[in-house]
């Protein structure tokens, strides 16, 4: 890939600023693999960055201007995928990329006038934080999933989108950044987790892109919690949530309908081909797509 | 504390709220609101549905059931508006054609009008917008208080839910279906019924490919050449079916374009749009016949009627004129078919159908009437159409019409071609407007006028080239 000089800038600032906040180590070989070129290309880089005291001349550290830089782009970066996933209709699978692209078009003020309109997200849609305008970021927390063994409950704060054919993995599962799981075993190749009423069987590599976090005081893991789609004819659901990945305007549509916390639904109407189903929600027939229904979440109630 | 220290608390405290506070609390107002509202709000009226309404519904959305059901309405709904029209379109055409026309002709040459002037007004403006009524409103106004009746009923949705699968498949919404139906009647009316689709970029799909269901501006033609050449090619006890299997071949093809063309935009140009899905499945409930008739006649019928008497007239003027304007001792439009010769048999065409579709653009009703005059003034033919240069006929008989045209060059290849290119062109003028007044955009009004072109070249180019090559 051809870059001209000042996107490699900015995305080697951007790795700097995201090692900085992972707490790891930069070496010359984490940016040969990240950035794709060439050792030449990265001596040329460093010294680059280091007369644009943007790099500490004996370090990898960033300077004081390097910093608010970095976080400038980590900023549209971050914003720009928040408004891909609520504003879009592109598949999460390329955010990473478009992002990547038009990060470096996104002026302060396109990045000022961007988080307005979302309405200043302190998270992307992975679960990164959103550096403010000010510079602002809180400390990283949480550990990798695999860190943890079975019985161990906990809430998924982060998930990396990189690379994208494990990212693709999570998402189709439906874990999103606030689901909250149980581990139910865990060996040293796979790892299974529970959540919503389904199990499903990762490898190390996969769990390792999700990042969990310990459940806070009034927070627990609900066994009785499932998935509207896994609602059958003839029961009963009382509707608990909708899971992050409903997002946008499909969200505020699902709302605008009545798919909030104590509606009860049921199936009504059964499709010949599975999706759509039709739900009985507030005395009117809403039919939803199966991918729909597997982001509602509900409580089984019984007759 | 000092305002200082508030600030930099609170902004740590925020990056402490859990990630989906925002979405949570957004979750609660909506279900503080809903609690609010079932304790305060008494609910008359049945709650439960009827039996007959389960009962019905499981026969319209079953497995079994359903499909035959969906064919058989759409069916007999074409069927009442293509027989039901019948009468209707001849009465109007022989008070506004056979009587109007002379009478108007009469009443020129009574005032000394010069003979360009009523050229223009009466055998181009007058005539075009008379063949446009006469031929459009009887089927509109079958057609679309049927569809509304179907609508009201509660049945369309059900029609969606069953075939959303499909669409979905190609990344549109199931309501396609009904848009799709309703441009059958009327492509612009198909355009204008896409704002039951909620989601931005299904709804631009749905507009996008409307023009691929063949509008009843359309049909005639596509019945029209099926009888005279493909018919013709069986023993007559065939012909019938043989000519109905063609029409209905070409208007299916045309739903497999909709569904191809849906999955190209949905994965390329539309793939950036906000998507949504919803659909509501009304309880059935009696129809309204009074304001069912009221508003699919006035909402529908007359506005797009007006529309298109609106395009017409113009066209009307201009047909005349390029046929009357003599350059070098020919006449304008004879000049065009020359240059457009070339061009159309590449794509089995020929330059007379071209110059007809570019003339034609405000309705489709006048191609076919087109095509048969400049055929007559090219060919030179005497016996049918003497009214004089720019002045569109049509003829009953059928032997006639094929004898004017084979004069005229043409071939089964032709009229398949024609066929093909029919279904595949760029929608009306109305449509094209209609398209804008939904849109609002530019770049989806240019989209949807030159794909369709863009699948017609290339499909009647290769079934041209095929064709020869097979046929040596």
């Amino acid at each position: 890939m051809a870059m001209d000089e000042q996107t490699l800038i900015q995305h080697a600032l951007k790795l700097f600023a995201e090692c900085d906040y992972d707490q790891q180590d930069i070496s010359t070989e984490l940016m040969q693999d990240k950035l794709a070129i060439t050792p030449e290309q990265i001596l040329q880089l460093l010294q680059n960055l280091r007369t644009a005291e943007l790099v500490e001349q004996d370090s990898f550290a960033l300077t004081a201007s390097g910093r608010e830089y970095a976080l400038h782009v980590l900023q549209a970066h971050r914003l720009y995928e928040t408004y891909l996933a609520r504003k879009t209709g592109h598949s999460e699978s390329i955010w990473h990329q478009l992002a990547d692209e038009r990060e470096h078009e996104l002026s302060k003020d396109d990045v000022k006038k961007l988080a307005e309109e979302l309405g200043h997200p302190r998270f992307d849609p992975h679960g990164d934080p959103i550096p403010t305008a000010s510079g602002e970021m809180p400390a990283k927390q949480g550990n990798p999933l695999v860190n943890f063994s079975a019985g161990w409950e906990g809430r998924v704060v982060h998930i990396e989108d990189e690379p994208s054919h494990l990212y693709t993995r999570i998402s189709q599962a439906g874990i999103t950044t606030d689901s909250v799981l149980r581990i139910e075993q865990a060996n040293t190749k796979e790892i299974h987790i529970r959540l919503e009423g389904q199990t499903f069987i990762f490898p190390h590599a996969v769990a390792e892109q999700i990042t969990v976090v310990a459940l806070g005081n009034d927070d627990t893991f609900d066994e009785s919690i499932e998935r509207l789609s896994t609602l059958k004819p003839g029961e009963k659901a009382e509707i608990v949530g909708m899971s992050s990945l409903c997002r946008g305007l499909e969200r505020s549509r699902l709302l605008d309908l009545g798919v909030v916390p104590g509606t009860v639904a049921t199936v009504q109407l059964l499709n010949p081909s599975g999706s759509p189903i039709g739900y009985a929600i507030r005395g009117a027939c809403i039919a939803l797509r199966k991918e729909q229904a597997e982001h509602i979440r509900i409580r089984k109630v019984r007759q | 504390m000092e305002p200082e220290q508030i600030i930099k608390r609170a902004s740590e405290l925020r990056w402490k709220l859990p990630q989906d506070f925002h979405d949570r609390w957004v979750e609660m107002v909506y279900a503080d609101s809903a609690r609010i509202a079932s304790r305060n709000m008494v609910q008359q009226g049945k709650v439960h549905r009827l039996t007959w309404e389960r009962r019905l519904d499981s026969l319209l959305t079953n497995r079994w059931t359903g499909m035959p059901i969906m064919v058989l309405m759409l069916a007999s709904v074409l069927w009442i508006t293509i027989i039901g029209a019948n009468v209707p379109s001849g009465i109007l055409a022989t008070v506004l054609l056979d009587h109007g026309h002379p009478m108007l002709q009469h009443l020129a040459e009574l005032a000394h009008l010069p003979w360009w002037l009523s050229g223009v007004l009466v055998d181009g403006l007058y005539l075009t917008v008379a063949w446009v009524v006469s031929v459009m409103l009887p089927p509109m106004a079958i057609f679309f208080p049927l569809f509304t009746l179907l609508e009201d009923f509660g049945y369309l949705p059900r029609v969606a839910f069953n075939l959303d699968h499909l669409f979905y498949r190609v990344g549109a919404h199931g309501k396609q279906a009904l848009t799709m139906s309703m441009g059958w009647g009327c492509n612009a009316a198909g355009v204008v019924a896409t704002r039951v689709i909620d989601s931005p970029r299904e709804r631009l799909i749905a507009i996008i490919t409307n023009n691929f269901a063949l509008c009843n501006g359309r049909w005639p033609t596509q019945i029209l050449l099926a009888t005279v050449f493909l018919g013709a090619l069986v023993p007559p006890a065939l012909a019938g079916i043989v000519s109905a299997a063609a029409v209905l071949g070409v208007a299916l093809l045309g739903v497999m374009l909709t569904f191809f063309s849906s999955w190209i935009l949905s994965t390329t140009v539309l793939k950036g749009e906000a998507s949504t899905f919803t659909l509501e499945l009304p309880p059935f409930r009696p129809p309204n016949l009074f304001r069912t008739l009221y508003t699919s006649i006035i909402d529908r019928t007359l506005i797009v009627l007006w529309r298109a008497i609106v395009f017409a007239a113009p066209a009307g003027v201009v047909l005349w004129s390029i046929c009357n304007i003599q350059i070098s001792g020919m006449s304008l439009a004879q000049w065009l078919v020359n240059l457009l010769d070339g061009p159309g048999w590449l794509i089995g065409l020929n330059g007379v159908i071209l110059v007809a579709y570019i003339v034609a653009i405000p309705a489709n009703e006048i191609v076919i009437p087109t095509v048969l005059m400049l055929t007559v003034m090219t060919t030179g033919m005497s016996g049918v159409g003497e009214q004089g240069a720019g002045v569109m006929f049509e003829t009953s008989e059928n032997s006639a019409l094929a004898m004017l045209l084979q004069a005229g060059g043409w071939t089964t290849l032709t009229a398949t071609c024609l066929m093909l290119f029919s279904l595949c062109h760029n929608p009306c003028s109305t449509t094209i407007y209609t398209i804008w007044k939904e849109t609002k955009s530019l770049k989806w009004t240019l989209v949807s006028t030159f794909m369709p072109i863009g699948f017609g070249i290339v499909i009647c180019g290769t079934v041209a080239f095929i064709w020869r090559v097979v046929a040596g």
